[in-house]
C-alpha cells in the first residue's frame, strides 16, 4: 500500500509540472497604470510567499511603503508599525518597545512573528524578540508587511497573532551615498550613513553603519531614571543577478548595544540585582538567497541563515545562534491553480546563565516543517479559494499541524469581500520548559511579607508546558472607490487554549541550625515557586478598520482604528499571586489615529497624526492622545531638512508597564527632533 | 507512517516536481523588461515640467525608430497625463520642435540629435549606458532591476524640471 501511495504522488507531481509548459503567465494589469514606486516594486509576500497584489489578499493585510515611512520621519522600527491599523505599540523604556497585533502587548511579543528579509527574529528561547536589537535603518526599507492575524500556514509556529514582514531595498535600489544626521531633546540622536554602488551589469551592493543614542524615559518626577542606550550596527546587502533567471542575494548584519536597566525595588523589595546596571547586548546574521525563476510564476527559492544574539543583562548571559534553511516552491500546474509548498529546517542553540537560571543551563534543538498552499481560482477574477497546512515538528512538543482555508470574492466595482478560519500555534520555549530561578527575595514583616520569616521567590517552568492554541475566524470587506479613496475593514474573533499562566504552588517552608548542628532546627525562611503552566483559554475578538482619501490633489487623509473585546482569564492579564509576573501583557480596547499628509509645495510637506489610545487592560496605564507633527523641506536634490515634533498633545505620558521586569513605568516626554539628510 | 518518512516523501515528491519543471520554457525575459521600461518612460512624463516649449493640449514622445521598446511606447498613444493626451510618433517623422520628449536608441543618443534635442528643451531619455553624461535620464538595467538615473543640471540647463519625488526615486541624481 505504502509505495501504491508514493507513486501516486508522483504520478500527481509529474501531471502538475507538465502543465507548466501550458500555462502562460498573465498579468493584465497595464503597467502604465502603476506608479513608479509600484514599478520598481510593490508586491506582498507575507501571506502568499509569492507576488500577491494587498489587495487581492485573502488576509487582513497592510503594506507601509518606503514613502510612507519617509513622511512620518520615523526612524525606528516600533515607531514605524505604527502607521498601520491595529497594531500596538507602546514605550517600556528607553530602548525597550511592547509590539503586538490584537492583543497581548508586552516586552517579547510573544505571540508575532517578525522576520527581516525572510529571516525570522522570534528567539525560541526567550518566548519572543527583542525590540531594542531590532535596528534596520528606516532608510534601508522598501517596504513592511504585515498580516493581522495568523500566518502559520505558511510561517509556522508563533505567527499565532500576526506576522510583519521587514523587506529591505534592493542593493541596485542603493547606490551611491546617503548622509542622514538627527539632533533632538532629550540627548537622542542618530547618525546613519551608507553607500552602494553597482558591480558591473549584473549585481549592486550596499553597506551601511547607523548609530543611536536614546534617552531613558523619565520617572513619574519628570527626571530620567537612568541613562538610556547606546547602540550601533552595520551592515551589507548585495544583490546579484548573473542570468535573466537567477538572482542572489547575500546579506549580513553587527551590531552592539550598551543599555542601562534599572530595578524598582521598592516593588518588590529584596532583589539580587536592584538598582541600575550597565547591560550590554550584540549580534551578527548572515544570510544568503538564491532565487531561480522558471518564469514569473514559477519560482524555487532556497535560502539558508545564521542568526546570533548575545545579552548581558541583569547579571545574566542570554546566548542564542540559529542556523535556518528553506526551500520554497512556487509554481502554476494550472491557469486556474497556484502552489507554494516548501521545507524547513532549523537549529538552535543556546546558552543562558547567571542569576537567570535555566536547566538545563546549555541547549540544543532542532525544526523541521513542510507546508503547502494551493490556491484555486474558482471563477476566473471573481472568486478564489485558498488551502494550506503547515506540518511542523519541535524538539519540544513534536508534531503540529496549522491548517488554513481562505476565500476571497473580487466585485466587479474594485471591491473584495473575504473570510479566512486558521489554526495556529505557540510552541513553548526554552524559557516556559527549563526556566528555575530565583527572582526575588522579600524580608519579614516588609511591605510584601508581614511573616517573621525571608520569603525567596522562584520563577519554575514546566517540562510538560504544552502549545498555546488558536483559532482564528476574520472576515474582511475592502473597496477602492472612484475617487480613489480606499476602505479597508476586518472583523475577527480568536479563540485560544491552554494559554501561558503563572500558578504560585504551596509554600515550602526551609529548616536550618541555627544554634549548630546540635541545636533545633527552626524554620529560616520561605521558598515560594511560580510555575509556569497552560492555564484556562479565553477568545479576542474585533474589528479593524482604515480609510484613505485625498480631499485635494496634494492632501491624504488616512484613518485608522480597532477595537477589541477580551474575554480572557484575568490571571493572564497580571498575577496577583507573584506582582513580578505579567506573561500576557496589556492592550487597549480600542484605538483610533488620524494622520494627515499636505504636499505644500514640490519641496516643501507637512504631515501631522493625532492618535488615541484607550486605558490599558487592568488598568496598568491610562488613556492618552499624541500628536505629532512633521514639516519637511528639500533644500537642493541632495539635501532634506526636517523638524519632527513627537508626543505633543500631553506633557508626559506613561504607554505600558514593564512587564516581567519590575522596573519603574517610564514616562514618555513631549520631543523636538531636528534630521539633515544628504545624498552624495 | 514516521516522520522520516513523511519528509522523505515530501522532499521526493517536491524533487521531482522541480527537476520535471526545469523542462518548461522560461517566459520571455525582454518582453516584461521592455514593458517595464516603457511605464517607466510614461511615469516621467508625470513628474516633468517643461519650460521653454509652448503649452499644448498634447504631449508628443518622439522615439528612435530602431528603439527596441518603440511597440511598447506606441502602445502609450493617447494616454491622458496630467490633463494632457499623449501621442507618439517615430523621430524621423516629426519636427524636432514638435516633440516634448524623446526615446533615443544608440543612434540618435550618442550622436547630435541629442545635443540638438537638448537644445530645443526636449526631455532626453535612453537606454544607452552612460547617457546620462549628456542627456537627462537613463534607463539603467542591473541584474533583472529596471532603474533610471537622473542629470539635473542638464534637465535645468534646457529648461526641464523634475519633482522633488521623481528625483527621490532616481538610483543616481547629478
Amino acid at each position: 500500500m505504502q509505495p501504491l501511495r508514493f507513486g501516486r504522488s508522483a504520478l500527481i507531481a509529474l501531471a502538475l509540472s507538465i502543465n507548466i509548459t501550458a500555462s502562460a503567465a498573465t498579468d493584465d494589469t497595464p503597467l502604465a497604470d502603476l506608479s513608479l514606486e509600484e514599478l520598481i516594486t510593490l508586491e506582498v509576500t507575507s501571506v502568499a510567499k509569492k507576488p500577491q497584489k494587498p489587495e487581492e489578499a485573502a488576509a487582513a493585510i497592510t503594506v507601509i511603503t518606503a514613502e510612507d515611512l519617509r513622511r512620518a520621519g520615523v526612524t525606528s522600527l516600533p515607531e514605524a508599525l505604527r502607521l498601520a491599523p491595529g497594531v500596538e505599540v507602546a514605550e517600556i523604556d528607553g530602548n525597550i518597545t511592547a509590539v503586538t497585533i490584537r492583543g497581548f502587548n508586552w516586552r517579547f511579543s510573544s505571540k508575532l512573528l517578525v522576520l527581516v528579509d525572510g529571516r525570522a527574529i522570534y528567539s525560541p528561547s526567550l518566548t519572543g524578540l527583542f525590540w531594542d536589537q531590532q535596528l534596520v535603518p528606516v532608510e534601508n526599507i522598501q517596504r513592511i508587511e504585515l498580516v493581522r492575524g495568523p500566518g502559520a500556514t505558511m510561517w509556522g509556529a508563533n505567527a499565532v497573532n500576526g506576522v510583519i514582514n521587514i523587506v529591505t531595498k534592493h542593493a541596485a535600489d542603493t547606490q551611491e551615498g546617503l548622509a542622514s544626521v538627527e539632533a533632538s531633546t532629550h540627548e537622542a540622536s542618530r547618525v546613519f550613513g551608507r553607500y552602494g554602488f553597482r558591480l558591473g551589469d549584473t549585481g549592486a551592493v550596499r553597506a551601511y553603519g547607523v548609530q543611536r543614542t536614546t534617552p531613558a524615559l523619565a520617572d513619574s518626577n519628570g527626571s530620567a531614571y537612568n541613562d538610556g542606550s547606546d547602540a550601533w550596527q552595520a551592515g551589507f546587502r548585495m544583490d546579484l543577478e548573473p542570468t535573466f533567471q537567477d538572482s542572489v542575494t547575500l546579506q549580513g548584519d553587527i551590531q552592539k548595544l550598551e543599555f542601562q536597566t534599572t530595578i524598582d525595588t521598592t516593588l518588590v523589595g529584596e532583589i539580587l540585582y536592584a538598582g541600575t546596571q550597565d547591560d550590554q547586548a550584540e549580534g551578527y546574521n548572515l544570510l544568503g538567497r538564491w532565487v531561480h525563476s522558471f518564469s514569473n510564476d514559477h519560482t524555487v527559492t532556497v535560502q539558508g541563515y545564521v542568526d546570533h544574539i548575545l545579552r548581558n543583562e541583569f547579571d545574566s548571559e542570554f546566548d542564542v545562534t540559529v542556523y535556518d534553511l528553506d526551500l520554497n516552491h512556487h509554481f502554476k500546474p494550472f491557469d486556474n491553480l497556484d502552489v507554494v509548498w516548501g521545507l524547513n529546517t532549523r537549529k538552535v542553540e543556546d546558552k543562558i546563565e547567571g542569576n537567570f537560571q535555566f536547566e538545563p543551563a546549555e541547549y540544543s534543538y532542532d525544526w523541521f516543517s513542510g507546508f503547502a498552499q494551493v490556491e484555486l481560482e474558482a471563477i476566473p477574477e471573481r472568486l478564489r479559494f485558498t488551502l494550506g497546512a503547515k506540518v511542523e515538528d519541535n524538539s519540544f512538543t513534536g508534531m503540529e499541524t496549522q491548517p488554513s482555508l481562505r476565500a476571497i470574492w473580487l466585485g466587479q466595482s474594485n471591491w473584495a469581500l473575504w473570510g479566512a478560519v486558521s489554526k495556529a500555534v505557540r510552541t513553548p520555549s526554552r524559557f516556559e520548559r527549563h526556566i528555575n530561578s530565583l527572582i526575588t527575595a522579600f524580608d519579614p514583616y516588609t511591605e510584601f511579607n508581614q511573616t517573621p520569616l525571608p520569603i525567596n521567590v522562584y520563577l519554575v517552568g514546566s517540562s510538560d508546558f504544552d502549545i498555546e492554541k488558536m483559532v482564528a475566524y476574520e472576515i474582511g470587506f475592502r473597496k477602492t472607490f472612484e475617487n480613489g479613496a480606499a476602505l479597508d475593514l476586518t472583523a475577527y474573533q480568536q479563540d485560544y487554549s491552554e494559554l501561558l499562566t503563572p500558578r504560585t504552588s504551596e509554600p515550602v517552608v526551609n529548616f536550618g541550625y541555627p544554634f549548630g548542628p546540635d541545636g533545633p532546627a527552626l524554620p529560616v525562611s520561605v521558598d515560594q515557586a511560580v510555575i509556569l503552566v497552560n492555564g484556562d483559554g479565553g477568545s479576542i475578538s474585533g474589528v479593524e478598520a482604515s480609510l484613505t482619501f485625498k480631499p485635494l490633489k496634494n492632501w491624504t487623509l488616512t484613518a485608522l482604528a480597532d477595537v477589541r473585546d477580551p474575554d480572557l482569564p484575568s490571571s493572564t492579564f497580571s498575577s496577583n499571586d507573584a506582582a513580578l509576573v505579567q506573561f500576557a501583557g496589556a492592550s487597549p480596547s480600542w484605538q483610533a489615529q488620524l494622520r494627515s499628509h499636505h504636499e505644500i509645495s514640490d519641496k516643501v510637506d507637512l504631515t501631522w497624526t493625532v492618535r488615541q489610545v484607550s486605558e490599558l487592560e487592568g488598568g496598568i496605564a491610562d488613556a492618552y492622545t499624541d500628536l505629532d507633527i512633521r514639516a519637511s523641506w528639500q533644500v537642493t536634490n541632495k539635501l532634506e531638512l526636517s523638524l519632527i515634533g513627537e508626543n505633543l498633545a500631553e506633557e508626559y505620558r506613561a504607554e505600558t508597564e514593564s512587564g516581567v521586569y519590575p522596573a519603574p513605568t517610564g514616562y514618555v516626554e513631549r520631543r523636538v527632533l531636528l534630521r539633515a539628510g544628504l545624498r552624495f | 507512517m514516521s516522520l522520516l518518512s513523511l519528509a522523505l516523501r515530501f522532499a521526493l515528491a517536491g524533487i521531482a516536481a522541480i527537476s520535471l519543471a526545469f523542462t518548461a520554457h522560461a517566459q520571455s525575459a525582454d518582453d516584461r523588461d521592455n514593458q517595464i521600461r516603457a511605464a517607466m518612460v510614461f511615469n516621467f512624463v508625470r513628474y516633468a515640467e517643461w519650460h521653454t516649449l509652448k503649452p499644448t493640449n498634447s504631449l508628443v514622445l518622439c522615439v528612435s525608430e530602431d528603439a527596441r521598446i518603440l511597440d511598447e511606447l506606441r502602445a502609450l498613444s493617447n494616454r491622458e497625463v496630467n490633463g494632457k493626451t499623449l501621442t507618439v510618433h517615430l523621430l524621423s517623422g516629426v519636427s524636432e520642435e514638435d516633440c516634448h520628449l524623446a526615446y533615443l536608441s544608440e543612434t540618435h543618443a550618442l550622436d547630435e540629435k541629442a545635443f540638438s534635442l537638448f537644445q530645443r528643451g526636449v526631455l532626453t531619455i535612453s537606454s544607452v549606458p552612460d547617457f546620462t553624461s549628456h542627456g537627462m535620464i537613463e534607463l539603467v538595467t542591473i541584474g533583472r532591476q529596471t532603474r533610471f538615473s537622473i542629470n539635473n543640471s542638464i534637465a535645468n540647463e534646457a529648461g526641464v524640471s523634475f519633482s522633488s519625488r521623481l528625483l527621490r526615486l532616481a538610483v543616481t541624481v547629478r
